[in-house]
């Protein structure tokens, strides 16, 4: 049975890293607390006595900064997300989008980024997201900082490249314009920069419902000026959750999209690639209808995409 | 006869439910709120096997621990007949989650700990998780009642005419079958129980259940106690729908009461709820019909097969329920309904919003569309075709009175825009519309009633009234203040405060939608009653003969001299004791002014050989409905998006329309839910799924624009005409819902619920 036996209220970050040092498997950070007392609940806490409390550090905000990069403090919450303008254009927009789509609003409200990533439920919106991205983890704990790229982060259900003493500050995104400065290069001084777009779609059986399917995916695209040309992928990162102990990237999918242009023609062969794995079953949906599911969302995303292409004002 | 023609002061009207304001504020009592002195807390172990034998029980180490006071198994409770739940297991186990021992200690993190503690050894029996597996030949038998009928617990069969004659005239024949699942009632107020010894060696108990009556005469058998020695309030319910019809854990907790001789709470979880309440009956119906050239059905034959679970609790009502749905609404002339409710060793199978019926419903309304589709037939056209005329006898040969099937059904056609044409929806959406046709069997029992006036002219009520949310406290309210003629504010009733008592009458309490039908005649007798107490008084202050005063209003007078009269407060007694100013008693005066009643409306029973109906009615009334459904359907993901719903209910007559509206769109809700979302997963014989996380409920953003309609036919016996209105409403929609995917996709989903998988994959 989970009994905490204290609250720790730290202020500063270098007080919360300290007390996750000296508790270890003993402490817990506590954020939203959406998830925590479920797996309180579920007995995952029983060896748990210490809960640090991370609303004091300073972390809920959105900015843009100094490199050109967003940045999201780990205490953020979906509401804040969904509403912050950053989170909902260009590059960045399926962060918005998923974030709204976390349902009901009392968990939007209260649930953060950091703890939605933290858990390592492969079926949550964020994580699915944040792969899509391209996003990196930034941590700090007693003996410095470090940056996990999300690849690497999620491990297998519950598990994440976390270790017990790690605190999230922040999770960063890519320049809105992509990772420009190698590609200038790969152009040979053509100063032409790519522009990034995402997309998030999620297949629930009711309005308040986790995913069944989630998918999120980010294209870059050579910024071009006329509107009668489709746009040429650069990049693609095509992220599904729901179908295994992670979330994935369909890897085949962003290969045929890399470098073709986004039209009818490669949105339809790009979502009928077929999925060449088995989906994990769950109660709620069989192997077989996820895979169905695969096909449409990826497919719905991509479209979405186009659309959201074509209606861009092009800059020359 | 002068009353009846003058506007009405209550009745009729949408007053505001006397309780909305103590709830909204938190101010209403509910089981939970309820804490005593010394009281104890209890938990109670189960079973974690669906059928095994039990071998050893062993409290030893749970006894150890500090703060557990006593605990009680199997053999503390009397053995009931093998129909019953027992309160807790004797012998054997027949489902997981059974409750075996309970435990009482000084707090629940005591009382948890123990029973984790408690050791009960097992000896595993194989499992019987199916029903046709457990009908089958060379099955083991449940119970030991049962060795002649292979774990079928309760069979009806009616027969009208000739079915295999009909068949084998027919031109064509159509048989489907159709499938439903089990369901939990979730509703909001997970169950609740607390006991208090009292000093006459009885005990008083609160119990979340769905009637007082029940609950004090289970009570006491179960604990060989004397009925009068058990007292049961009744507060408000967080809803009910069935939920709280099985009342062994009443008998648990009262037994640890009486032995501790403490008080004790047992509070259940969610999940135990989920267990303890029992399930919707799963299903299997199928449904056998004769067509006619002319695409008439002119015979049918339908075999529904129930799985009833563990026990059988209520088991020979709810079989009832199947062939009074089945036999209903249409006019076939060869006519044969076969339904079994068989034993397995799930959670048992209970009640829950008009159960039994509700499958048969469904297959049925569904059986309609797919045969009148098949003849390229509208499906209103169809049915208009088949429905029972006011006067025709039904399938069980009982006299159809009052219905209104023809006006409900073309209303909601009407409503939903049946045969208009509309642009269609942008890809991937497809729209659909369904249509679907029920009547709901009404019930009776006994209810006694009595109302006291006070000297200002207003009345106390005391009623064992079950007030769960439906508006029951409100609507008897109006019956009162109706029969008075005083404002709503005037009456009191008593149950507001402390919930209903056991000790005011026998009451039947909210079940099969039938508490307004009985108790509200009770109530309206009292009133009459305590009416003629006052006339007598004051007929000779007055001068006249008793027939001829009135009590309206607050005044007394004659009716053939209206000059004549007095109020109310001349006939009391006046003065007070307590200032010791002396007693001022009017000539007239008189101490206390009370009527009370007792109503039952015997019905008749069906002949156990032949099925059919030996005297009188199966039931004294029934309800109309009809509902059309507009949808949307996904065909990509077949997410379902409902979009209109347009529902009529005939309730005879709406006391309070407000309250009825409320009831049909709760009920469309529910109905909205096991059409395509609501499934208890077992795996093994457990619930997999006892979380509002993957129990999956529809939310009011999946709630479409509902438009009810109340029809009024009266039922001659009931308050001002009043049939029910709790229930019926849940009949068509499934069917509803079913049609309508049929329409906008083409597809025939003939089992429940209708997910976006079974949408894309079928
Ligand atoms: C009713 C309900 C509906 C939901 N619906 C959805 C939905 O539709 N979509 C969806 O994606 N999710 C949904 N969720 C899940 C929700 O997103 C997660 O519960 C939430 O993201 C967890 O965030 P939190 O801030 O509440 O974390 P907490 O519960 O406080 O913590 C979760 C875990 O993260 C750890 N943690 C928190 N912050 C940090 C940090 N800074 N550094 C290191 N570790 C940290 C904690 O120690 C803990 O282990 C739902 C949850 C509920 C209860």
């Amino acid at each position: 049975m989970f009994n905490p036996i204290e609250l720790r209220k730290p202020s500063t970050l270098l007080e919360a890293v300290s007390d996750l040092a000296t508790y270890g498997f003993d402490a817990r950070i506590i954020a939203g607390n959406t998830a925590l007392y479920e797996l309180a609940a579920q007995g995952g806490l029983d060896d748990v006595h210490i809960l640090i409390d991370s609303s004091r550090l300073g972390l809920d905000y959105i900015r843009s900064g100094t490199d050109g990069r967003l940045h999201v403090g780990a205490t953020t919450t979906f509401s804040q997300l969904a509403k912050n303008k950053h989170c909902l254009q260009g590059r960045n927009a399926a962060l918005g989008e998923a974030a709204s789509r976390i349902s009901p609003p009392q968990i939007r409200n209260m649930g953060t980024i950091g703890g939605s990533i933290s858990i390592g439920l492969p079926f949550l919106d964020m994580p699915v997201t944040l792969l899509a991205l391209d996003a990196e983890i930034n941590v700090m704990s007693k003996d410095g900082r470090k940056t996990i790229k999300i690849d690497d982060f999620f491990v297998d259900y519950f598990t994440t490249a976390l270790n017990p003493e790690d605190l999230i500050t922040e999770i960063v995104f890519p320049e809105e314009d992509g990772s420009s400065e190698k590609k200038e290069e790969e152009r040979g001084g053509n100063s032409q920069r790519s522009v990034g777009f995402s997309a998030f779609i999620k297949i629930g059986r009711t309005t308040v419902d986790f995913a069944v399917i989630n998918c999120a995916v980010c294209l870059e695209i050579e910024r071009h000026e006329s509107k009668s040309k489709s746009p040429l992928v650069e990049k693609a990162r095509v992220a599904l959750g729901c179908v295994g102990n992670k979330p994935i990237r369909r890897r085949d999918i962003e290969a045929l999209l890399e470098n073709s242009e986004l039209n009818r023609a490669t949105i339809e062969s790009a979502a009928l690639l077929p999925v060449d794995f088995e989906p994990s079953p769950s109660i709620h949906a069989s192997p077989s209808y996820k895979k169905k599911m695969i096909t449409v969302s990826v497919r719905e995303a991509l479209y979405t995409l186009l659309d959201r292409m074509n209606s861009a004002t092009p800059i020359s | 006869m002068l009353t009846q023609q003058k506007q009405t002061v209550a009745v009729g009207l949408s007053i505001e439910r006397i309780d909305g304001i103590p709830k909204v504020t938190g101010r209403a009592l509910y089981t939970r709120d309820i804490k005593l002195p010394h009281m104890l807390y209890a938990k109670i172990k189960r079973s974690n096997h669906p059928f095994a034998r039990i071998i050893n029980v062993n409290c030893s180490k749970a006894q150890e621990l500090n703060g557990v006071k006593t605990f009680v198994v199997g053999k503390d409770f009397a053995p009931m007949s093998n129909e019953d739940t027992p309160p807790l297991a004797r012998d054997r186990v027949q489902y997981l989650g059974q409750a075996v021992v309970a435990v009482a200690a000084d707090n629940l993190q005591i009382a948890e700990r123990a029973a984790e503690l408690v050791e009960i050894e097992y000896e595993p029996l194989p499992a019987l998780l199916e029903p046709m597996l457990s009908m089958s030949a060379g099955s083991p038998i449940l119970s030991p009642g049962l060795n002649n009928f292979r774990n079928v617990g309760n069979y009806l069969h009616i027969i009208k005419g000739n079915v295999n004659d009909g068949f084998s005239k027919a031109d064509l024949i159509i048989e489907n079958e159709f499938s439903t699942v089990a369901e939990s009632q979730f509703q909001m107020e997970p169950l609740s129980f607390l006991a208090r010894p009292d000093t006459d060696g009885g005990v008083t108990l609160w119990a979340t259940s769905s009637g007082t009556s029940k609950v004090k005469y289970e009570v006491s058998s179960y604990l060989r106690l004397d009925p009068r020695k058990v007292r049961v309030l009744i507060t408000f319910l967080g809803g009910w729908f069935g939920s709280k019809e099985e009342n062994h854990l009443s008998a648990v907790c009262a037994a640890l009461a009486l032995k501790s001789k403490r008080p004790v709470k047992l509070e259940l979880t969610r999940a135990e709820t989920m267990t303890a309440s029992g399930v919707r009956h799963p299903s299997i119906i199928s449904i056998k019909d004769g067509i006619s050239r002319g695409g008439v059905i002119i015979a049918r034959a339908i075999r529904a097969t129930y799985d009833g679970g563990a026990y059988g609790s209520l088991g020979n009502l709810m079989v009832k329920n199947a062939v009074m749905t089945a036999s209903n609404v249409y006019s076939i002339p060869n006519f044969e309904v076969e339904v079994y409710r068989v034993y397995t060793t799930r959670v048992p199978g209970s009640a829950k919003r008009a159960p039994l019926g509700f499958q048969m419903a469904f297959a049925i309304e569904s059986q309609m569309d797919s045969v009148a589709r098949r003849l390229n037939l509208d499906p209103v056209d169809f049915r208009l075709r088949h429905v029972l005329r006011n006067g025709e006898l039904n399938s069980m040969g009982e006299e159809t009175i009052g219905m209104s099937y023809e006006v409900a059904l073309s209303k909601v056609a009407k409503e939903i825009g049946w045969k208009a044409s509309e642009p269609p929806l942008e890809y991937p959406w497809k729209k659909g519309k369904g249509i679907a046709l029920a009547a709901k069997w009404g019930y009776s029992a006994p209810n006694q009633a009595s109302v006291r006036v006070n000297a200002d002219g207003s009345i106390d009520v005391f009623a064992p009234i079950i007030e769960n949310g439906q508006g029951t406290y409100t609507g008897i309210l109006q019956l009162v203040a109706e029969e008075f003629r005083i404002p709503v504010e005037m009456v009191n009733i008593a149950s507001l405060i402390e919930g209903s008592s056991s000790e005011w009458g026998i009451g039947t309490g909210a079940r099969a939608s039938q508490q307004m039908a009985n108790l509200g005649p009770a109530v309206i007798a009292a009133c009459k009653e305590a009416k003629r107490s006052i006339a007598h008084v004051a007929a000779s202050a007055l001068g006249v003969d008793e027939t001829d005063i009135a009590v309206e209003d607050g005044k007394i007078y004659s009716l053939s001299k209206p000059s004549r009269q007095m109020k109310i407060k001349d006939v009391f007694i006046q003065g007070s004791i307590l200032l010791g100013s002396p007693i001022y008693v009017p000539p007239h005066g008189h101490g206390e002014f009370r009527g009370s009643s007792t109503y039952l409306k015997k019905i008749g029973h069906f002949d156990p050989k032949n099925g059919q109906l030996e005297d009188g009615r199966a039931s004294p009334y029934y309800i109309t409905v009809a509902q059309a459904i507009e949808l949307a359907v996904n065909i990509e993901t077949g997410n379902v998006k409902v979009m209109k719903v347009a529902a009529a209910m005939d309730v005879g007559k709406a006391i309070n329309p407000e309250l009825v509206r409320g009831q049909i769109e709760g009920s469309v809700m529910m109905g909205l839910n096991a059409a395509l979302s609501e499934e208890l997963i077992f795996s093994e014989g457990s619930i997999v799924n006892a979380n509002l996380a993957d129990y999956k409920l529809l939310t009011s953003l999946d709630t479409p624009e509902i438009l009810p309609f109340i029809l009024e036919t009266p039922y001659e016996q009931g308050p001002w005409g009043a049939r029910g209105a709790g229930e019926a409403s849940i009949l068509p929609t499934a069917a509803a819902v079913r049609n309508a995917v049929y329409d906008a996709t083409g597809k025939w989903i003939n089992s429940l619920p209708i997910t976006p998988e079974k949408i894309v994959e079928s």
